[in-house]
């Protein structure tokens, strides 16, 4: 197999055209499906086993469940919702990604389907002058469009699949 | 809701790393069973209901069957070396003429997910010096790398996936 690019190692240019927004969302919409399959017939001893310096599939999940509380909540930014402080504060009260390790597997899969599912429906009801919408996000010292953070959120779930199978690859 | 551009429409930038393969392997590993959730709970009817010409839930799913002998054509191609990948079929008249309406629910899917993993298993056998193998792509007018093909089958498989969203939106009642 291919060897996968390193996240802190990619480059991110935005120049999508708002056009490619409904794609963006149908990624962001299937994640939850292609976690529940991935994992479904890993047993629970699969689940918590950490590989060296990394994360055991269970925090991989939990990770993804932090990511989209900070998503949820950038995309309140966007929106005018929530101040940028807010944000930060955010970060700062998620749970650390190692207190996932021992819970239970379908409860986190359930939390990243509702997180998820709710995020979805707020980015069906926008229009094209809202993901058009260029802000800077200040915990990644970053400034891109709401249309963007889509297709970077469809990035990130997508590093993790990747990583998700790998893991599950070594265990078995 | 934003408008969906034209697949026709679309341009393509294949300058991203080779190491990408890993992760857009995933996106195509997924896809069928998106398919399957996103249509489990529709109706026959909906299933096979056309709105303003355009192809029903069940013709975008046999759609996506039907192009994946290309993707495995150009996959073979590109590590056989060739110079200009084969031309795609822009008619769609594999789709037109192949009555997917016709067909039931889960054999379309698993006509799908059969040619789906079949493809993704090809992939996952490339080491990177195949990844980034190339050939010219025919209507692009531009290089077409084996991470390039493999970039562009999940674009298109999301690009049905928004069309078949938009298709469950349109139809009100039209879950079971």
């Amino acid at each position: 197999m291919a060897t996968v690019i390193k996240w802190r190692d990619r480059a991110f240019t935005f120049e999508a055209p708002a056009g490619l927004f409904p794609g963006f969302v149908e990624r962001l919409r299937g994640t939850p499906v292609r976690l529940e399959t991935l994992v479904h017939f890993c047993p629970k001893t699969s689940m918590t086993r950490r590989p060296v310096g990394g994360w055991c599939l269970n925090e991989q999940l939990g990770h993804l469940i932090n990511a989209d509380v900070v998503f949820n909540r950038r995309l309140d930014m966007y929106l005018e919702a929530a101040q940028p402080e807010s944000l930060i504060d955010v970060i700062k009260a998620l749970k650390e990604v190692a207190d996932y390790r021992d819970d239970a597997t379908t409860e986190l899969l359930t939390e990243f389907r509702r997180q998820r599912e709710a995020f979805v429906r707020r980015l069906e009801k926008l229009d094209e002058a809202q993901v058009l919408k260029s802000i800077e996000l200040p915990d990644i010292k970053m400034t891109m469009r709401l249309l963007d953070l889509a297709w970077f959120i469809g990035e990130h779930d997508d590093q993790h699949l990747a990583e998700t199978t790998r893991l599950i690859r070594s265990l078995s | 809701m934003v408008t969906l551009m034209r697949w026709i429409d679309r341009k393509f930038n294949f300058d991203f790393p080779v190491g990408m393969l890993p992760c857009i392997v995933e996106r195509l590993r997924g896809m069928p069973f998106r398919l399957e959730e996103m249509t489990q709970s529709l109706s026959e009817e909906a299933l096979g209901r056309h709105i303003d010409n355009g192809w029903s839930i069940k013709e975008h799913i046999g759609h996506l069957s039907d192009v994946h002998p290309l993707w495995d054509a150009r996959l073979e191609q590109l590590l056989s070396g060739v110079d200009e990948l084969v031309a795609a079929d822009m008619s769609n008249r594999k789709t037109q003429e192949a009555d997917h309406n016709a067909r039931a629910l889960p054999d379309l899917l698993a006509d799908f997910g059969r040619l789906r993993l079949n493809f993704v298993a090809r992939l996952e056998r490339l080491s990177d010096d195949d990844a980034a193998r190339s050939a010219m792509h025919p209507r692009l007018s531009q290089p077409m790398r084996i991470v390039d093909l493999a970039f562009f089958a999940a674009e298109h498989d999301d690009q049905h996936a928004a069309l078949i969203t938009q298709l469950i939106k349109a139809l009100p009642g039209g879950t079971k």
